[in-house]
């Protein structure tokens, strides 16, 4: 292995800590009109070689963990009240600056949904990407060059030798986001956050990009924690699957736990309000009533409450926790944890669903 | 080699604050989407975006001052027949260059006459003028950018060559021009100062019709058989105008300065009419003379104010009307 | 187990009446100017490519495709919103290519169109009142307080919010507000431009319940643009897929799902993924290699042979009449309903393997 040890001055290989975890995130912006939660209590954690999917609509907060996790997420007008993001049971939040920027772009990197905002417009993609590793890696430019005509390659790019000196504006949409991937993979990092990877491509062209990342995960051991809204695109890649509304995470499991027994009023809301491309027979769709709620007006209780085609009194009194359902006996295994104190009557209302 | 910025994966900067939180703003409805919605009570109508742009507008602290002060300048200039203490036209040659005093406010000119009243003339003066300026040069710039911008094709290309060739002329030898053309007087001078302003308000106005033209709600009015008529005056015009009208009404302050500098060089209001560019021009021998500095500072104090506060009005309005043309 | 499907290309429901579309062989090429004076085009994007279709009444026609494959210009083309370059387009007998300015103005009455995007095309400058009377008005149709709130009623808004502005409104309410201003005065004949694609997926469900409550109540006749296969599947009576200006399979919704025979079609439909992981663990992905051509330099004989799956493993005899001779729309399956532009079609199911 060629990579530079400098880059972090801690042991990643350890057991115990999980890979890349956060705990109890809260990121607030203060804003004219209150404070804007926009992550609110958020957990989760994701080990080598893993998919794990962060599912919400526009506005629940699901990018925004990630974005904490690199420093995206400009102080002020953002705070963090409370929470701890962790590498290998390192504290992120708590190094100094210097040491964060190390781990960014090496240990953890991140694809965007328009490629344009990582790729610089006015230089070349490959000195773009040389540099990357350059910056965290003592290496001459000739083999940093070497390095990138690799990374072209394996991430699908015909012609490397050419496209290496070709500007953004000249590859198209698919090719730019597999040059931001080779970016992102330029010093081989141990967790690869994918905001909305595919979000604006073709869906022959997506599918294309997620064989890619499935086959990086495999070869690389990587860890990807995938941000999408797309439902689909869970189902096929994900091993682990969190719902997030309203910026907290209101059901978390196994992929097939969360499609086969969802036990929060807002999955089955999701799932019974998709159209599918496989049903013969067409039910009519379930829509979820309402819009998602403003950030800086989260309904007081379960903030589902007014959509909830479930919801009681109970419901608004106070915030539902995220509760272990039950030990799946299923054979993929993971605890299936849900925050509705209705889920028997949601997993029997999906159920009959189902069947129907 | 070319040394990229931070590129990917640290672009610290890279996400603008104000884009971040208003994803989780944005969608804040006001009405259920079901049928069975409850009853708002619907009381902001029309006059909500006026509320919103005013609400904006409030924040900037010099603007509202500036509104404050071209308001106040706009009174003077109604009230100025019954406020002005003497005819500012009326000559004294036995009292001339007297300094301020409690009959003469601003002290008397070369021949006597009452500066204070004078001042206030110009007031009238500079709003009649910056305001026609304006608003002609606006009639004239919307209409012809309009058709231009909608048309396209060769009436884009003459009216855009025209604009090419009024704009590459030096604008104060054109104006002079112009004047020496028609001859002297406030009209004459409104008129070249407008033949002057309206392609730059004409070019905005194009290039806002230009993108709004291929716009979806341009496209969905011609898709209910709308006329092109129809589509311009009630679709693209209302919504294509902001940046022209932000323009023009800057430029108020510019047509001021720029009536006073003619006046200066005695070319276009007639020397007797007290304008502030006039006074300037007759304090010229009195700069160094001791007690007599009254007759320079105040006209220049006059434009300066004038001037400053359409330009902070102006700043105002740009960033209230619409935020994104920031 | 094949359902009966009607007669020629534009066959529906309805035996034997008249479609309420006929298009036949729509054109458009776009020019390409380029050199100093840009004056004279230098070539020609080949947006739409020889389109034929029919949309019976009552029915919903999708046509589907990925971004830069004609669709949204087709469907602005059958409206006159960008004038085809040839072509024929009847709308319920009447000629639109040869109506006259003011005539075609007239005929827009009953063709009418919701947009993709609900930010972008409501006048952000009119009340939702002006924006839905504008249309009676220009009809010459009495518009009256209850005109427009059973019209608002009919797409599940409250009358309440007639006289606000669209900026107050979400986008799902927005896209209510673009379907009212289609339906309103009854239309014979409404394109759908991806009308749910920017709304989030709870949203999306309750547009799509609505239009097709709407179509039910008022007898509409869809012709609905879209990437998205599942809306296209749940929504649509009958399916054309568009490939780099042409339509490559055309086919009623079930056989198209179930029995693609074009290779274009059969990728698209396998890479799309099913909300269903265990489905989606034995499914496999027919993976296309390479982009889009240039529609301004499309591939000589079949377009879609650069990223064919099937025409690399043809033999070299074989392969050569794909890059010779552009495929017809052949007859597949013994069923004069669906038809495949393809030498070689043949049957893969791709939605649940």
């Amino acid at each position: 292995m060629a990579r530079n040890d400098s880059t972090t001055d801690f042991q990643l290989d350890g057991p115990a800590a999980p890979l890349l975890e956060v705990d109890d995130l809260r990121v607030h912006f203060k804003t004219d009109k209150g404070v804007v939660k926009a992550v609110d209590g958020v957990s989760w954690h994701v080990e080598e070689g893993e998919t794990l999917a962060i599912v919400g609509e526009s506005g629940s907060g699901k990018s925004v963990s990630a974005m904490s996790i690199l420093g995206l997420v400009p102080t002020p007008p953002a705070t963090f009240p409370s929470g701890d993001i962790r590498l290998r049971g390192r504290s992120i939040l708590k190094m100094p600056e210097k040491q964060q920027r190390k781990l960014r772009g090496s240990e953890i990197a991140m694809i965007f949904q328009d490629p344009l905002t990582a790729l610089n417009p006015v230089f070349r993609v490959g000195d773009q990407i040389a540099e990357m590793i350059r910056t965290h890696q003592q290496v001459t430019k000739t083999v940093a060059r070497r390095k990138v005509l690799d990374l072209l390659g394996e991430v699908g790019i015909p012609n490397p030798a050419v496209r290496i000196n070709q500007y953004p504006h000249e590859f198209s949409g698919g090719m730019r986001q597999r040059a931001m991937i080779a970016m992102a993979l330029a010093n081989d990092p141990k967790v690869l956050l994918a905001d909305e990877p595919t979000t604006a491509l073709d869906v022959t062209i997506q599918a294309q990009i997620m064989l890619l990342l499935e086959k990086l995960r495999q070869d690389r051991n990587t860890a990807i924690v995938l941000i999408t809204h797309d439902l689909g695109l869970v189902a096929s890649h994900a091993d682990r699957i969190n719902v997030m509304y309203a910026g907290r995470i209101v059901e978390a499991g196994s992929c097939d736990d969360v499609f086969y027994r969802p036990q929060h009023a807002y999955t089955f809301g999701l799932l019974s309000s998709l159209a599918r491309m496989d049903k013969k027979r067409q039910t009519r769709l379930l829509p979820i009533k309402g819009v998602p709620p403003s950030l800086s007006r989260v309904p007081p209780g379960c903030p589902f409450h007014p959509r909830c085609r479930f919801a009681t009194e109970a419901c608004v009194e106070a915030v539902p926790t995220l509760e272990t359902v039950k030990l799946v006996d299923m054979a993929d295994g993971g605890l299936h944890r849900a925050a509705c104190i209705h889920s028997d009557q949601v997993e029997m209302a999906f159920q009959e669903r189902v069947v129907e | 080699m070319t040394t990229p910025p931070q590129s990917g994966h640290e672009p610290d900067t890279q996400v603008p604050a104000q884009a971040l939180i208003t994803q989780f703003e944005a969608p804040e409805p006001l009405v259920e989407e079901t049928t069975e919605a409850p009853a708002i009570k619907g009381g902001r109508r029309r006059t909500g975006q006026i509320r919103d742009i005013w609400k904006r507008f409030r924040r900037n602290k010099l603007a509202v001052v500036g509104l404050a002060v071209v308001g106040f300048l706009m009174v003077i200039a109604i009230l100025q027949p019954f406020i002005s203490p003497y005819d500012p036209m009326e000559q004294n040659l036995l009292n001339t260059r007297k300094p301020p005093s409690g009959n003469h406010f601003f002290g008397t000119d070369i021949l006597g006459r009452d500066m204070f009243s004078g001042i206030l003339y110009g007031v009238k003066l500079a709003m009649i003028v910056g305001w026609s300026v304006m608003v002609l040069s606006l009639i004239v710039g919307v209409a012809l950018g309009a058709i231009a911008g909608f048309r396209g094709k060769a009436v884009d290309s003459i009216i855009m060559r025209v604009t090419d060739i009024v704009l590459a002329f030096p604008s104060l030898i054109g104006a002079i021009l112009v004047v020496q053309i028609f001859g002297n007087g406030i009209w004459q001078v409104i008129i070249a100062l407008v033949l002057l302003s309206w392609p730059t308000a004409a070019r905005l106005m194009r290039g806002s019709t230009l993108s709004l033209r291929e716009s979806e709600y341009v496209e969905a009015a011609r898709s209910i058989g709308a006329s092109d008529t129809r589509i311009v005056t009630r679709h693209v015009l209302p919504n294509a105008i902001a940046p022209t009208l932000i323009y023009s009404f800057s430029h108020i302050g510019v047509a001021i300065v720029a009536m006073a500098s003619l006046a200066f060089l005695g070319i276009g209001v007639p020397a007797d009419i007290p304008e502030w560019g006039t006074m300037i021009a007759d304090a010229v021998p009195s700069l160094n003379v001791e007690g007599e500095s009254h007759m320079w500072i105040f006209p220049s104090l006059a434009i300066v104010v004038t001037t400053l506060a359409f330009a902070f009005v102006a700043d105002g309005l740009r960033d209230s009307i619409d935020p994104k043309l920031r | 187990m094949t359902e009966p499907s009607s007669a020629s290309s534009g066959a529906g429901t309805a035996l034997g009446e008249a479609p309420v579309l006929e298009v036949t062989d729509l054109v458009k090429h776009f020019p390409i100017r380029g050199g100093l004076m840009g004056r004279r085009p230098s070539g020609f994007v080949q947006a739409v490519n020889g389109i034929s279709l029919n949309v019976g009444r009552g029915q919903t026609v999708a046509l589907v495709g990925e971004s830069g494959c004609g669709k949204s210009t087709t469907a602005r083309a059958i409206l006159r919103l960008i004038e085809p370059t040839s072509g024929s387009i009847r709308l319920d007998g009447v000629d639109v290519m040869s109506l006259g300015t003011g005539e075609l103005r007239r005929a827009r009455r009953d063709m009418q169109i919701v947009f993709q995007d609900p930010y972008a095309s409501l006048n952000p400058r009119m009340t939702i009142r002006q924006i839905l009377s504008e249309k009676y008005q220009l009809f010459g149709s009495e518009v009256t307080n209850s005109t427009i709130s059973d019209l608002l009623d009919m797409v599940g808004l409250a009358e309440e919010y007639a006289d606000r502005y669209p900026h107050e409104f979400s986008g799902g309410q927005r896209q209510r507000v673009g379907i009212a201003r289609a339906i309103a005065l009854n239309p014979k004949f409404v394109v759908l431009d991806e009308p749910v694609s920017a709304l989030d997926v709870s949203i999306q469900a309750q547009i799509i319940n609505l239009l097709e409550d709407l179509q039910d109540e008022l007898s509409l006749t869809y012709l609905f643009i879209a990437h998205d296969l599942s809306v296209v599947r749940h929504i649509a009576d009958r399916v054309a897929v568009m490939y780099l200006g042409s339509v490559v399979e055309i086919a009623d919704r079930d056989d198209l799902f179930d029995r693609p025979h074009h290779p274009y079609t059969q990728a698209l439909i396998s890479a799309v993924p099913i909300p269903d992981p265990r489905l989606e663990r034995q499914r496999e992905r027919i993976v296309l290699r390479g982009d889009v051509p240039n529609p301004a330099n499309p591939p000589s004989g079949c377009r879609f042979r650069t990223r064919c799956w099937k025409f690399e493993q043809l033999s070299e005899t074989d392969a050569r009449r794909c890059i010779e001779e552009p495929p017809p729309l052949y007859e597949v399956a013994g069923n004069p309903g669906h038809g495949a532009a393809c030498h070689y079609a043949s049957l893969r199911d791709v939605v649940r393997a």
